[in-house]
């Protein structure tokens, strides 16, 4: 009887140690869209595992994300605000979208209409627009933030950032 | 100030946990003076004194022990009380990670009655012999016990404090939600795979503590306990709510669940202390046969209850989720 | 049978210490009789109570059989003492509400005897004691020679190899007071150890051989 037991033991050993190897090795596709948040809550990113849907980067990190929800549910989500501006101009449902920005001063998800944004900050992109929950004397409203984008006039852009920065 | 700290559950629950600081403040400098000065051989009055004292020391553990273990089934109450309060919650999940300290606090607490635990079955083994064989092992484990409810102190402190009533949480389903896409499960596992690991492991732990291999069945405990909580947010849990977007291990805590949850969390998490339990005190000398009985005992009770659940909906409406 | 060494009790009581006990020293062999005398206060009670396990003291080492009574957890002790201890009190401390049988079968509680066994000992224990027609007596019927002999069946009612007697004497007039120094001779020809603590001059005239420990503030002398 205790024979048998240890070899089953065994086998069901094996047979674990299979299964996570399998599963661990089997690489996941990263994320690009999840479908059916209907409450266009923003939604907790799966950090090295989800792709900005503009420049086809893995997000690392909260700091400076921005996530889209359209009005079916589909959420996108971005390691950039640039990004996030740049991707939805050619969207024919730009209007309708509740955007979330993660902020650099307060430290979690607002709205992204309603954020201010600095001009010089480090961001995933380098468009240099780092979300703010407190308005201050260098910062701009999403409008301005949006045209300046279409205009390429960001850190991005080397002249730009040569007057911008005095350098 | 907080809103919450007006709330009278809370209240009650802080004013509960600062009493049993204090106790445990006293417990850790009494410990602290036995690993110092404990000599079982000598007949000095400062040995005698400390032989008296060390029955206060189990008093103590033991009230500490029954009043954490009745605590945490309060805050879980509490917290799911919040969810009425606390914007965009509708269960205990959306509060508890309404900050990072929340799910911390929760393990920590578990942590903290299963220390006391493993104490409390030291301790009376200790008392059966005559010389306190196991008294510097179990004042370590009071000791650790102590440094884990200072932790625990400071986390309440952190949580309660952290909870903003104006910003809205999220509710269950952003938390464990995997809506499409994301996969939610460690090691990259799918449900199929996951469901054939909690059976699997189940039946090794089982066989394992049968056998009485230390190593192997602290292994499988562990992993069952992982593979257990996914299997259960993930899978089972849907067929307790009927629903196969529904997936929280809080909601089935309340009434509309006939607080089920109590009761699988229960099993589960005592089955797996004392699984544990039989393990460090092998390793000490101490084959507690019980502690191997109940462990095997309530994990099966917690396999059989979610493994019901499923089957009663099977035969209920002839298809799965 | 009993080794005491370097034994001292005291209380502190506002601050200030109270010595009971100093500096103790002394062996009792197995089947030994011994007189603990002194006057009142000198310590006797507190004494017998150490030896007992009724009381810890502030230091020392007290073995009875070999087990040091004052380090044992408590659930050891209580079956320490129902095995190995019987003591016999100056005021008889039976229960008034129980019947005298039933005083003689407490001790038996803590050692988990079946019912059917426990009764026949506890109808030794009185036969041996010469009590046995008074067994459904109640305590206040008794007299007090009678209380005395109820006091003894219960203390031997384990057969427990060490007897402590404390001021027995005390509450009973001559002819029971011999009587009850009788009972004790008979236990002690069984081989029983047994250690009285009395200033009773009675003990004085005892003609079996006994060993005298005199104590005076609290020293052996």
């Amino acid at each position: 009887m205790k024979q048998i037991l240890k070899i089953l033991l065994t086998v069901i050993l094996l047979v674990v140690v299979a299964i996570l190897l399998l599963s661990v090795l089997k690489k996941d596709a990263p994320i690009v869209v999840v479908k059916g948040n209907l409450a266009q809550k923003p939604l907790p990113i799966k950090l090295n595992k989800t792709n900005d849907t503009e420049c086809a980067m893995l997000i690392k990190t909260t700091r400076n994300a921005a996530e889209v929800v359209a009005p079916d549910g589909r959420t996108w989500f971005f390691d950039d605000p640039g990004c996030m501006v740049k991707w939805l101009e050619s969207k024919p449902f730009k209007e309708q979208v509740k955007i979330w920005v993660h902020t650099i001063d307060t430290n979690r998800w607002i709205d992204g209409k309603k954020a201010k944004y600095g001009v010089k900050d480090h961001t995933a992109m380098h468009y240099g627009f780092g979300a703010r929950e407190k308005e201050n004397n260098e910062t701009i409203d999403f409008k301005q933030m949006q045209l300046r984008i279409y205009r390429g006039e960001t850190l991005a852009n080397p002249k730009f950032r040569a007057k911008l920065l005095g350098k | 100030m907080n809103p919450l700290f007006l709330n009278n559950q809370v209240i009650v629950y802080l004013f509960s946990e600062a009493a049993l600081l204090a106790l445990t403040i006293l417990l850790f400098a009494k410990i602290v003076k036995f690993l110092w000065f404990w000599d079982f051989r000598s007949y000095s009055n400062r040995q005698l004194k400390l032989e008296k004292e060390a029955y206060l020391a189990m008093t103590i553990a033991t009230l500490l022990f029954t009043l954490k273990s009745v605590l945490l089934i309060f805050f879980v109450h509490t917290i799911d009380k919040l969810s009425l309060i606390i914007p965009g919650a509708m269960c205990a999940a959306g509060v508890i990670s309404a900050n990072s300290y929340g799910m911390d606090l929760l393990f920590i607490k578990l942590t903290v009655i299963f220390t006391l635990l493993l104490f409390l079955i030291a301790n009376s083994y200790d008392l059966q012999a005559k010389t306190y064989p196991l008294f510097r092992f179990k004042s370590w484990v009071l000791i650790i016990a102590s440094g884990l409810i200072f932790i625990e102190f400071f986390l309440d402190i952190s949580y309660f404090t952290h909870i903003d009533t104006s910003t809205p949480v999220s509710c269950c389903s952003a938390l464990f939600g995997n809506l499409e896409g994301a996969n939610p499960l460690p090691f990259g596992l799918d449900i199929t795979k996951l469901l054939l690991l909690f059976y699997m492991l189940y039946l090794g732990t089982i066989i394992a503590l049968t056998l009485e291999t230390k190593t192997i069945t602290l292994l499988t405990l562990l992993l069952f306990g992982v593979i257990a909580y996914y299997g259960v947010v993930y899978f089972f849990g849907t067929y307790i709510y009927e629903l196969p977007t529904h997936k929280c291990p809080f909601c089935m805590l309340q009434r509309e669940y006939y607080y089920v949850g109590y009761l699988l969390w229960g099993s589960l998490f005592f089955g797996l202390f004392f699984g544990v339990i039989w393990v460090i005190m092998s390793q000490v000398g101490y084959n507690i046969t019980k502690a191997k009985w109940a462990s095997m005992l309530l994990l099966t009770l917690f396999v059989a209850l979610c493994s019901l659940y499923v089957a009663i909906y099977y035969s209920k409406n002839g298809v799965l989720l | 049978m009993v080794v005491v060494e370097q034994l001292n009790r005291w209380y502190t009581i506002d601050k200030k210490r109270h010595q009971i006990l100093k500096d103790i020293s002394f062996h009792v062999k197995r089947g030994d009789f011994v007189l603990l005398r002194g006057v009142s206060g000198s310590g006797k009670t507190t004494l017998l109570s150490i030896l007992a396990g009724l009381e810890k003291p502030s230091s020392g080492k007290v073995l009875i059989d070999g087990e040091p009574i004052a380090k044992l957890p408590d659930i050891h002790l209580s079956h320490f003492r129902a095995k190995k201890v019987g003591i016999i009190f100056q005021h008889f401390n039976l229960i008034d509400s129980l019947s005298l049988q039933d005083n003689v079968l407490v001790p038996l509680v803590a050692l988990k005897i079946g019912l059917q066994e426990a009764k026949a000992m506890a109808e030794r224990a009185l036969k041996s004691a010469n009590i046995a027609h008074k067994s459904e007596a109640y305590p206040t019927k008794l007299s007090g020679g009678e209380k005395q002999r109820g006091a003894i069946a219960r203390a031997i009612v384990a057969d427990p190899p060490l007897l402590l007697c404390d001021e027995p004497t005390a509450n009973l007039d001559r002819a029971n007071s011999l009587l009850f120094i009788d009972a004790l001779h008979k236990l002690h020809q069984e081989g029983k150890t047994i250690i009285v603590a009395t200033h009773d001059p009675i003990f004085d005239a005892i003609d079996f051989p006994h060993t005298i420990i005199d104590l005076k503030d609290g020293q052996i002398v």
